[in-house]
């Protein structure tokens, strides 16, 4: 098992967590609270999520008023449960004497 | 690439943390539209008996009206993810007015006044132990509504209609507002 280098950084382990734990559309606003990352930086991690194809982004009116939502995809569900899986076995091979 | 133990254990951490945060305010989302209507019903239900203990029957409708509305935007948070928070949302209401009932039916109080604190100390206890359970802003409501309604009850008994509509129906609809801050 590998760590997985998009999901590891900080903010996009952040983000990835939020929409894992949410299972449904997230509004921007919502996401930015989350992971505490400013709007362009958010705007930046989204890219690099909707590239790997681990997250999609939606955008659309309400009234007249813009709205951008994020939806975790099944690929990026598999993609952030390996890598929590990938961090407890590297915790648990330090507690065992196993780290490598 | 590698990671050590302790980035491990921090980006665990860090994982759980707004997982935990995410599952507030989801919460939140569900729990504020609720707390606003109950707010609006309260200012209707404690106005009308303000005017005349009279009155005071309006809460029959209002009741039912708020249980049903509490339903369907429970039900509607159960068509998202939400479904879990959203319906134990709805029992926990539909347990407190069987609960409301059933109590006064057994304690059968003669107070106008009794009538109209002991819906609203039911409902400071079930947002108290919302919080307690769930999310800790519903704790610091929990106390506010307690705490309002106590000081009505015991300092402001000839007032105490007048009081619960403008404090306890404003409080409820500034606090749906609170939750939905976040």
């Amino acid at each position: 098992m590998e760590a997985n280098e998009i999901i590891h950084q900080t903010v996009r382990l952040k983000i990835m967590s939020a929409l894992n734990t949410a299972n449904e559309a997230m509004e921007f606003t919502r996401l930015k609270s989350l992971s505490g990352a400013t709007d362009g930086n958010l705007g930046s991690h989204l890219n690099t999520l909707e590239g790997a194809g681990y997250v999609t982004v939606e955008k659309d009116f309400v009234g007249k008023k813009p709205r951008t939502r994020v939806t975790i995809t099944k690929a990026g569900k598999q993609a952030f449960a390996r890598h929590v899986a990938y961090l407890r076995d590297v915790l648990e091979g330090a507690s065992t004497g196993d780290a490598s | 690439m590698t990671i050590s133990p302790d980035q491990a254990a921090a980006a665990l951490k860090d994982i759980e943390t707004v997982a935990a945060r995410s599952n507030d305010l989801k919460s939140y989302a569900i729990g504020a539209p609720i707390l606003i209507m109950w707010g609006i019903i309260c200012m209707m239900g404690y106005g009308a008996g303000a005017i005349s203990p009279a009155y005071g029957v309006v809460w029959f409708p209002l009741s039912a009206i708020g249980a049903a509305a509490t339903f369907f935007l429970a039900r509607r948070a159960k068509r998202g993810a939400d479904g879990r928070i959203g319906s134990r949302i709805g029992w926990t209401w539909g347990a407190l007015i069987v609960f409301y009932v059933a109590a006064f039916a057994v304690l059968r109080p003669t107070e106008p006044n009794q009538f109209a604190a002991f819906p609203a100390l039911l409902v400071a206890l079930s947002y108290a132990l919302m919080g307690i359970w769930t999310s800790r802003r519903y704790i610091v409501l929990g106390i506010a509504v307690a705490a309002f309604t106590l000081v009505g009850y015991f300092a402001l008994a000839p007032f105490f209609s007048l009081w619960m509509a403008v404090v306890m129906g404003g409080g409820l609809v500034l606090g749906g507002l609170w939750l939905k801050q976040v």
